[in-house]
């Protein structure tokens, strides 16, 4: 059977009715797709480990897939030294291991000592990095945070780039903006990092300069901009960290309990790590002076005890180096120096690795010892450089 | 495969082109294997549970028919309704029945006995196409239509994919017939079916899916929540779920109007109604008179002795109707309570006069009326949304206690006065348009004054849609 007049009278007016939507539609996918905001996570790994240019990256409107974003990195550029932990370790940064060191910052790929297990059973025969520096986060001994698998099923997950909610809200928010400001089509072209100057790699890299470097390392711009104008300390998460200590939010819980079978864990991944030849340094990142004293008078004050006694003794068992540096003044880091309760910034984390360069690089852990020193004796003597304007 | 998804967008338009290049016999046969193909989408392994039921009743059908005594024919509808009732009951109520013997055995002292848990998921609309395939055997039964012997035509009219998995509920009387004709495309049919689509999606994706997320936050938090909290969560609840199911409902009649198909309408702008009565006479409308048709009215209707056997007859038919929607007490309490508002309109002597007038259109002068009714349905949906009784009962007795203008800051919120907007919005559209089968239904203006409403609606669906992914509320049912 043929098509009634009307049936094609009926296909025709609702094409026609569409035409427009679809080419709205259409264009501010493409803007979207231009900016990176809608890019393969494999396409921006290539771009950043070609180590040209520097690719400031990071999404706004479509879920970010750090996770899978950063072991896609670590086994595109396969690096000797590796950092893994969550947030918490984003500031360490190649220049801090001496020019030529082949270093990645995969901050924010683990959440659990079970991603720690899982990421190195993750690792191909044919790679393992030569050193991890793993910090460890206190909650990871939570029993609610123990058997957390956030680092497993981030990577069995489909990726973004192939779920159409993506290309809906991406262009939703696109058209948004271009109607608002049609010069935004411009910005989303140049794709320039307004921070760094560099080349910016999705809307939130592209509208406000944050992101990941090609290191794998975080750029704070807002923070870094709010600390150039005052090098005072504020509690800038939200909720503050000092409120969800006190106020028993997570992961400061009111019900925190230390999980017995967390030091077995963590013996687990150090074992196994041992066994693909990977050299391990432990840290325990620091917390800012009223963060660290609310949690050691509060009702996390056992389970932070518990922390440190047991958390130590595990790496001794293993004969690792491990550095606790939770208790900010004991290592003399400024609360200057940390963007928020528990985030050190840059410059608190030349300053950590300058403790543990004094340990480790007599043993040659660290392949280039003096160019490190060198490097973090400069921004060590300048307490008042702001963190971005340390010239590595 | 939910309707507001794009694998269903091109799906609906590959079945549309493909459909109408068929013949009448041909178009039957694929509108079938379209819609087990949409069904099968869930979980491929319930196909068998729609095929038995539908194969059951097909067989039943005819052999009522053929049965020369009565006795005989009553026989063969107890067995179609004993193998759709043991369908539903088996995945739907085993182990709620199963765990309610077991609390009210524990409650007369009978030691602790199990009688064990079914893990298995509910199949997605079991509720509706058992209840559609028992209105045809019931209907062969009481002579009203005649059984088919035509297998696919049954097996469409049971499966027909735009009203599969959520209604509306229909009649074999009013869908299966119209298999059995020629079906012609008629352009004007067509285009209110796709006004009433982007109607149903308006109603889903921007009002229903963005009320969703309050509501869960506000209920998941029950026990903490604050009253003004509580009720504005349950305000809300009122128009997600209104929204979500009328929703689906138009999507289904609008999608079923591109195939030539006319299905019933489901929802007659419910908050406006004036009494409970009338509530249940514009919300889900084919669910309704199946209950009146085939529970009500068996178990004596209204035309009995007493008041009290009356109100009897409304409070039975109503608690199963709760039962119906969910296996949990909460269902149970929600359809005995809207039971006992029916107690005013028995009571009254004028009801027949009363329920004429209701024919009518509300007026200005009835808001009282509109308001009252509505916080009534408003109580009823608390006992619908909440996980148990005893949490029903704490919501009520939180906000009954503290409302207050101390702690109403809430409904000063910018959340709160955003999503109010939203319902304000939709119910000055329904007021305004309660006349039509719905609001699109726009005949009187100039075709660029309708294009521009298209147009309008279509963006407001993609900057405020919530496209999170919130499968109709009615599916579960």
């Amino acid at each position: 059977m043929k098509y009634s007049t009307d049936i094609k009278m009926f296909v025709k007016i609702f094409s026609l009715f569409l035409v427009p939507v679809a080419v709205l539609t259409g264009v501010a996918i493409f803007f979207a797709v231009y900016a990176g905001e809608i890019q393969p996570l494999r396409r921006v790994v290539d771009k950043q480990a070609e180590g040209g240019a520097e690719y400031v990256f990071a999404r706004q409107i479509i879920e970010r897939e750090t996770v899978k974003y950063k072991y896609l990195s670590v086994m595109r550029q396969r690096p000797e030294i590796l950092a893994v932990g969550s947030s918490r370790v984003l500031e360490l940064r190649k220049e801090m291991f001496g020019k030529g060191s082949v270093f990645y910052n995969a901050g924010s790929m683990a959440s659990s000592l079970m991603d720690l297990v899982d990421f190195v059973n993750a690792l191909p025969q044919e790679y393992a990095p030569e050193v991890i520096i793993v910090g460890i986060d206190t909650w990871w001994f939570d029993v609610q945070y123990l058997r957390h698998r956030g680092f497993t099923d981030a990577l069995s997950a489909p990726e973004e780039v192939y779920n159409w909610r993506a290309y809906l809200y991406a262009s939703r928010y696109v058209l948004s903006r271009l109607i608002k400001h049609p010069t935004y089509a411009f910005t989303l072209i140049k794709g320039i990092d307004p921070f760094g100057g560099g080349r910016a790699v999705g809307i939130d890299a592209i509208e406000h300069g944050n992101g990941f470097r090609n290191d794998g390392s975080r750029q704070y711009a807002g923070y870094i901009s709010e600390m150039r104008r005052d090098m005072t300390y504020v509690d800038r998460e939200v909720p503050p960290i000092i409120e969800r200590v006190r106020e028993g939010y997570d992961p400061f819980s009111f019900g925190s309990s230390f999980a017995e079978a967390g030091p077995a864990i963590l013996d687990e991944f150090l074992t196994l790590a041992r066994a693909r030849g990977i050299t391990v340094v432990g840290i325990a990142p620091p917390f800012s002076t009223e963060v660290y004293a609310a949690m050691s008078n509060s009702h996390y004050a056992s389970f932070l005890q518990s922390f440190k006694q047991n958390v130590a003794v595990v790496f001794a068992s293993h004969d690792i180096h491990y550095f606790d540096f939770s208790d900010l003044k004991s290592v003399g880091i400024q609360d200057v120096y940390m963007l928020d309760g528990e985030h050190p910034t840059e410059t608190g984390v030349a300053l950590m690795l300058m403790d543990v360069w004094k340990e480790t690089c007599p043993e040659g852990i660290f392949k280039n010892c003096n160019e490190m020193q060198e490097e973090l004796a400069k921004k060590v003597a300048d307490h008042q450089t702001t963190p971005a304007e340390i010239a590595w | 495969m939910i309707f507001n998804s794009p694998t269903f967008l091109i799906f609906l338009a590959l079945t549309f082109l493909i459909y109408w290049r068929l013949s009448k016999k041909g178009q039957n046969v694929f509108l079938l294997f379209c819609s087990y193909v949409f069904y099968g989408w869930w979980d491929w392994r319930f196909l068998s549970l729609i095929f038995i039921s539908s194969l059951a009743d097909y067989i039943i059908g005819q052999k009522i028919s053929s049965a020369s005594q009565l006795r005989h024919k009553k026989h063969w509808l107890w067995l179609s309704i004993g193998i759709n009732l043991s369908i539903l009951g088996l995945f739907k109520y085993f182990n709620f029945f199963a765990s309610s013997l077991q609390d009210a055995l524990i409650f007369f002292g009978v030691p602790e006995v199990s009688l064990g848990t079914l893990y298995i998921i509910l199949p997605v609309g079991i509720s509706f196409y058992t209840f559609q395939t028992m209105s045809y055997t019931i209907e062969v039964y009481q002579g009203k239509i005649q059984p088919t012997r035509n297998i696919v035509e049954f097996f469409t009219f049971v499966s027909f994919f735009p009203q599969l998995v959520a209604g509306p509920i229909e009649r074999a009387s009013d869908l299966l017939v119209q298999f059995r004709c020629a079906r012609t495309f008629v352009l004007s049919d067509a285009y209110d079916g796709m006004r009433q689509m982007l109607w149903g999606l308006f109603k889903k994706i921007v009002i229903a899916d963005n009320l969703a997320e309050i509501v869960q936050y506000v209920y998941g938090n029950a026990a903490i929540a604050s009253g003004p909290q509580l009720f504005a969560a349950t305000f809300f609840f009122a128009f997600q779920i209104y929204c979500d199911f009328s929703g689906y409902s138009d999507i289904a009649i609008g999608t079923a109007k591109l195939f030539g198909i006319r299905l019933s309408q489901n929802f007659r702008y419910p908050y406006f109604a004036r009494s409970i009565p009338e509530f249940w006479r514009r919300w889900h409308i084919t669910l309704s008179s199946w209950f009146r048709d085939y529970v009500f009215i068996p178990l004596g209707g209204s035309r009995v002795q007493s008041k009290w056997l009356y109100f009897r007859n409304i409070f039975i038919t109503f608690v199963v109707s709760g039962l119906w929607h969910g296996a949990n007490w909460t269902f149970v309490a929600w359809g005995a309570m809207h039971g006992l508002c029916f107690i005013p309109t028995i009571l009254s002597a004028r009801r027949q006069e009363k329920k004429a007038a209701t024919h009518e259109e509300a007026q200005w002068h009835d808001a009282h009326n509109i308001i009252l009714t509505f916080l009534l349905v408003l109580v009823g949906w608390v006992f619908f949304r909440s996980q148990s009784l005893t949490e029903s009962l704490h919501i009520l007795q939180t906000i009954f206690q503290n409302i207050s203008f101390a702690n109403a800051a809430i409904f000063f919120s910018p959340v709160f006065v955003k999503k109010t907007a939203i319902v304000a919005g939709l119910l000055v559209v329904e007021w305004r348009q309660r006349r039509q089968p719905h609001p699109l239904h726009l005949e009187n203006i100039p075709r660029w004054g309708r294009w521009l409403a298209y147009y309008i609606l279509l963006a407001i669906i993609l900057f405020f849609g919530n496209f999170s992914y919130h499968p109709f509320i009615y599916f579960q049912f």
